[in-house]
């Protein structure tokens, strides 16, 4: 235990506390950490490494605050994944940069408080003051656990406070025992544990002894186990049912992105031309009212509108997430992924890089095997991403036309089927041969906690929904409207000379590039204004769309402006051409965030490169085969 | 389960059915190419004497396999449960 800190340096300023969260992954340390701090959060990372650095404030009633850091999930402090091991190199003080904790926070499951004993008693070697919250105390008691708290705390030493972070009320029992004990077990000068403390091989075996030992005193009532899981595993890992609801829950997710979202992106649609009309006969003709609508509203706008979408598909990744049916999905998926020499945690990441590759490929740190990890670094940008949609729908809007084939399918959701499925079939090939050629591996595992079912906690979803809106908002407003201003401004001039024939913007810096890049790309079938508008599809993906959306008003008459961009595509475009765009999409080489956040977890511009080129080489094969294939069936 | 005498033969937890449980008797040969896989497995939480029950297997050539390790539903390959020796409970 640490000595009191009498303050004698400074009474009126003591200094600020810190506490670490620690606790296995489902305990419910997150939401506990949440419940803490609130919007008092930071989100960074750890310095040298990948892994989310979550941090927080708590005021104590006298206004004093505490720093509480959420350390990473980990089941033991012997680590062999990432995730584990910084969280053993925090509390031994090994992370550059980084104070040690006055405190550490262990978070446990009362329903599994069992199997983490031994984790509590790791963390115990450390010697930091250490408090246990017996979280999800609610559901112990309903599945008729009976722990004898006293006794627990007596047992380890410790003292032990029951929680349930979901609920405030729940909350108000650490909440006092921050505000009155907690000051009089901290504030002495933590010493750094020596690694050679921590328990390792056969000292674990013992710990675990000793956990059994404790367990039998404290636990008094075994309880059953949570009836709803059992029955719900039983249906969703039903070895027939389970891939058929798997498959249903991933159709009804795309579905639902597409026709939840008609309405409000028809809103935003009819908004952003009317906010047109107004600037139209409010600002004077010239240069501002040109930027103005021609840059940024016809640019802007036309990313604004697949807000909507991006919201839908994230909410129910998260509600996945949440709810517990990932792991699940993981479990179905594992068989099938280790054909291709992956496993059933790749799924989780790739899942979510249909949302966005770098959350995927963020995910991906959960992968312990470093190769498996690797490769699905590899091919996350495979999955077709939500900034893509906005390139598909304006084409398919444009090119397809809505018919009705096989007794009720619609043709345009079955391309839009078609060029994500085709993008997964990609991925695993690709991982298929990665797998061949890669060096010789070591046995591959899948090891996974199955937790217990859970209904999404509204808040906690509403938060996260929020910060992917404000994600994606801030950057229409700076990459995207950086970009379209940039390109208006290249595509505005210079001017055309007299008596020019066609539209302005052949004649502009853009219509140069675009030239030249067309060198390259005409045998693929694309246009000029198709190399226009890659070169700022680099930067993101949607900005294709805002281009496209600014090159046609500038290339047009007025009509053009206020004329929908699918129907100006219609006229500039032929079949042929759009549907090698698609092609291309599907494989397009990544944004540069996606870039950047790749080189930032391999840590290696080979690999950075290497994906750059396999993707930019895939596109245009696959555009070039496109295009000449349909040329040959249509001409 | 029946009660059986403590010299019960022990077997390979993937040996075990489906709804039977058994208790761990001990986790891997000491073998070097499992030494990791056994470590994984004791940080998960399987341990000599715990109580374990198959409770689901995969869809596809019944693997992976879900077991239920005391009260926490782990679920794992059959390579590793391969390396568990449990004995009927």
């Amino acid at each position: 235990m640490g000595v009191r800190d009498e303050f004698t340096t400074d009474p009126g300023m003591p200094r600020t506390l810190r506490i670490a969260l620690a606790g296995s992954p489902n305990s419910g340390k997150s939401a506990l950490f949440n419940a803490l701090t609130g919007h008092r959060q930071k989100v960074a990372n750890y310095a040298g490494v990948t892994v989310e650095r979550h941090s927080g404030q708590y005021f104590m009633v006298c206004g004093r605050p505490i720093d509480i850091i959420d350390l990473p999930g980990a089941y033991s402090l012997d680590a062999t994944s990432l995730d584990q091991k910084v969280t053993r190199d925090f509390l031994l003080g090994e992370i550059k940069g980084e104070e040690r904790p006055d405190a550490v926070l262990c978070v446990v499951d009362a329903t599994k408080l069992r199997d983490n004993l031994r984790f509590v008693l790791e963390l115990k070697r450390t010697g930091y003051p250490l408090v246990l919250a017996l979280n999800m105390m609610d559901l112990a008691e309903r599945d008729g656990i009976a722990i004898d708290a006293d006794s627990l705390s007596a047992e380890l030493g410790i003292p032990v406070i029951p929680t349930v972070a979901v609920r405030r009320k729940g909350l108000q029992p650490l909440l006092c025992f921050l505000n009155h004990d907690f000051c009089d077990m901290v504030g002495g000068e933590t010493k750094a544990p020596d690694a050679a403390a921590l328990p390792q091989g056969d000292e674990l075996r013992a710990l675990q002894q000793d956990a059994k030992k404790i367990a039998k005193a404290a636990i008094l009532g075994e309880g059953r186990m949570h009836k709803v899981t059992r029955v719900l595993d039983e249906i969703v890992l039903n070895p027939v049912a389970g891939p058929f609801i798997l498959l249903g829950v991933l159709f009804l997710m795309f579905q639902a992105v597409f026709s939840w979202a008609a309405w409000p992106m028809d809103m935003i649609d009819s908004g952003v031309l009317s906010l047109q009309d107004f600037v139209g006969t409010v600002v004077p003709e010239g240069f501002m009212r040109s930027l103005l609508l021609d840059g940024v509203l016809a640019g802007v706008g036309s990313v604004i509108i697949f807000l909507p979408q991006i919201i839908i598909l994230f909410f129910f990744i998260h509600l996945l997430e949440q709810s517990g049916y990932m792991t699940r999905a993981a479990f179905l998926m594992d068989r099938l992924m280790s054909r291709v020499g992956l496993s059933g945690h790749t799924f989780i990441p790739l899942l979510s890089s249909f949302a966005c590759a770098i959350p995927g490929i963020m995910a991906a740190r959960t992968i312990d095997d470093p190769r498996d990890r690797l490769t699905t670094i590899m091919i996350a940008p495979l999955m077709t991403c939500s900034a893509r949609l906005p390139v598909y729908t304006l084409i398919i809007a444009a090119f397809i036309p809505p018919v009705t084939v096989w007794g009720g399918a619609n043709l345009q959701g079955l391309v839009m089927f078609a060029l994500y499925l085709i993008g997964i079939v990609a991925a695993l090939i690709a991982a298929a041969v990665f797998n061949v050629t890669g060096a010789k591996r070591g046995p591959r595992w899948f090891m996974m906690e199955l937790p217990r079912y859970r209904l999404p906690v509204w808040r906690d979803l509403a938060l996260g929904l929020w910060a992917r809106v404000l994600i994606f908002l801030k950057r229409a407003g700076t990459i995207i409207l950086a970009t379209t201003v940039l390109l208006w401004g290249l595509a505005s001039y210079p001017n055309p000379p007299e008596g020019a024939e066609g539209p302005d913007v052949v004649y502009s810096f853009a219509g140069m590039l675009g030239r030249g890049l067309e060198v390259i790309f005409a045998p693929i079938g694309f246009t000029w204004d198709i190399c226009i508008a890659l070169i700022p599809g680099m930067a993101a993906r949607e900005v294709a769309v805002a281009a496209l959306g600014t090159i046609y008003s500038l290339s047009g008459n007025e009509e053009a402006i206020t004329e929908s961009l699918a129907t100006t595509l219609q006229t500039a475009w032929s079949l042929p051409t759009a549907l090698a765009f698609l092609a291309w999409f599907i494989f397009a080489p990544q944004c540069f965030a996606t870039m950047a956040v790749t080189r930032r977890e391999t840590n290696s511009w080979k690999w950075t490169g290497f994906m750059a080129g396999y993707l930019f080489a895939l596109a245009y094969v696959a555009a070039g085969l496109t295009y000449w294939t349909a040329r040959a069936i249509l001409l | 389960m029946a009660l059986l005498e403590s010299d019960d033969p022990v077997f390979q937890l993937t040996q075990l059915g489906r709804r039977c449980c058994a208790r761990i008797v001990s986790i891997g040969t000491g073998d070097d190419n499992t030494q990791l896989s056994i470590r994984r497995l004791r940080q998960i939480g399987f341990e000599e004497d715990k109580e374990v029950e198959i409770l689901h297997t995969g869809p596809f050539g019944r693997d992976p396999i879900a077991v239920r390790v005391d009260r926490m539903v782990l679920a794992i390959r059959r390579a590793e449960a391969s390396l568990i020796t449990v004995k009927s409970s």
